[in-house]
């Protein structure tokens, strides 16, 4: 079976969002990562103090039929009742043992 | 459900870099300088194979996690640029390596994957082993591969749900998790895959979980002859 390894990226307090949706339509399970991101779109603050806004980061393995879905439900659910985005990224998984 | 496929050509690939704690705003720096299309970073710990240090307990260095989306066709470049900024080229200094993106999506901004377009090949000279374990166990993760001739990796901590979700008062509880990261080539990731499932028992359920990831381009990677892993950490 082909696995993917799902990358998403959102702001810190939206991992709870992106597990809930994502196990509704059959993951599995969810690793979640505290970390910092480089928002490049942020201006440069006073003092050349650099924004790193905090973010958090979800780690999902799953099917590609799964993976459709998932990322599917994650953009819904952030259209519907989120005001902020993220990115999800997706790594072919070499193989996986369980 | 349509997948788009990303346009021809482009493809994009996710950078990796481990380095010592406190270089890691420096390269947050450097990807807001190449305009990286996304980049975040987040602690770890690795460890030093040295039995002197270990006896005396000093084996642990804070490590700094950087993940950072630059496109494919000028990995190359910036693997490059880095080398030269942050010293990639002598020991001691981290290591980067990239891994092919398969897909890729702006929560609200695309409605579906893009999908990458050509098949990915299946001939990696390293492998990238992710493992997600119990809190604690991750030393042990690190101690086997250690004992059995394999480089140490960088442990992170994390927080994992499972499938049937606990929910008290309305809150999700996650227990407290480990991943670990390391990198080694292809051909022992497989032997050292199957000493862990072993040691791990990670055929049963709740144990915990292996993927080996496929790895295009390494830098700052150090080793001795014969021996395969990582030698930075």
């Amino acid at each position: 079976m082909n696995y993917f390894m799902n990358i998403v990226v959102v702001p810190l307090g939206y991992a709870d969002k992106v597990i809930t949706a994502a196990n509704e339509v059959g993951a599995t399970g969810a690793t979640i990562l505290r970390a910092r991101g480089a928002d490049h779109s942020a201006k440069e603050g006073l003092f050349s103090i650099k924004i790193e806004p905090e973010e958090e980061i979800v780690l999902i393995i799953a099917t590609k039929e799964v993976t459709d879905t998932i990322c599917n439900k994650i953009h819904e659910e952030f259209e519907k009742n989120s005001k902020r985005g993220g990115s999800i990224y997706i790594l072919p998984v070499q193989d996986l043992e369980e | 459900m349509a997948s788009h496929i990303l346009p021809n050509g482009i493809s994009y690939s996710l950078l990796t870099i481990i380095v010592n704690r406190g270089k890691g705003s420096k390269i947050l720096g450097f990807a807001r300088e190449i305009g990286a299309r996304d980049a975040s970073c987040f602690f770890g710990k690795g460890t030093i194979n040295n039995n002197v240090l270990k006896m005396i307990e000093l084996n642990e260095v804070a490590k700094e996690i950087i993940l950072i989306v630059v496109p494919g066709e000028s990995e190359t470049k910036i693997l490059e640029q880095l080398k030269e900024k942050f010293h990639f080229d002598r020991p001691n200094q981290g290591i980067a390596f990239t891994m092919p993106l398969a897909g890729i999506l702006k929560i609200k901004q695309d409605t579906s994957i893009k999908w990458k377009n050509s098949s990915l090949s299946n001939q990696w000279d390293y492998t990238a082993l992710f493992l997600v374990v119990d809190k604690g166990k991750g030393e042990s993760v690190i101690q086997i591969s250690q004992e059995a001739g394999y480089y140490g990796g960088t442990i992170i901590k994390a927080r994992g749900s499972a499938s049937n979700l606990n929910i008290v008062l309305n809150m999700i509880v996650e227990p407290e998790k480990e991943a670990v990261l390391m990198l080694m080539k292809s051909k022992s990731a497989h032997q050292l895959a199957m000493l862990l499932r072993e040691e791990l028992h990670l055929e049963q359920p709740n144990t915990g979980i292996l993927v080996k990831l496929g790895v295009n381009k390494t830098i700052g990677l150090f080793q001795d002859d014969g021996k395969d892993g990582e030698a930075e950490q």
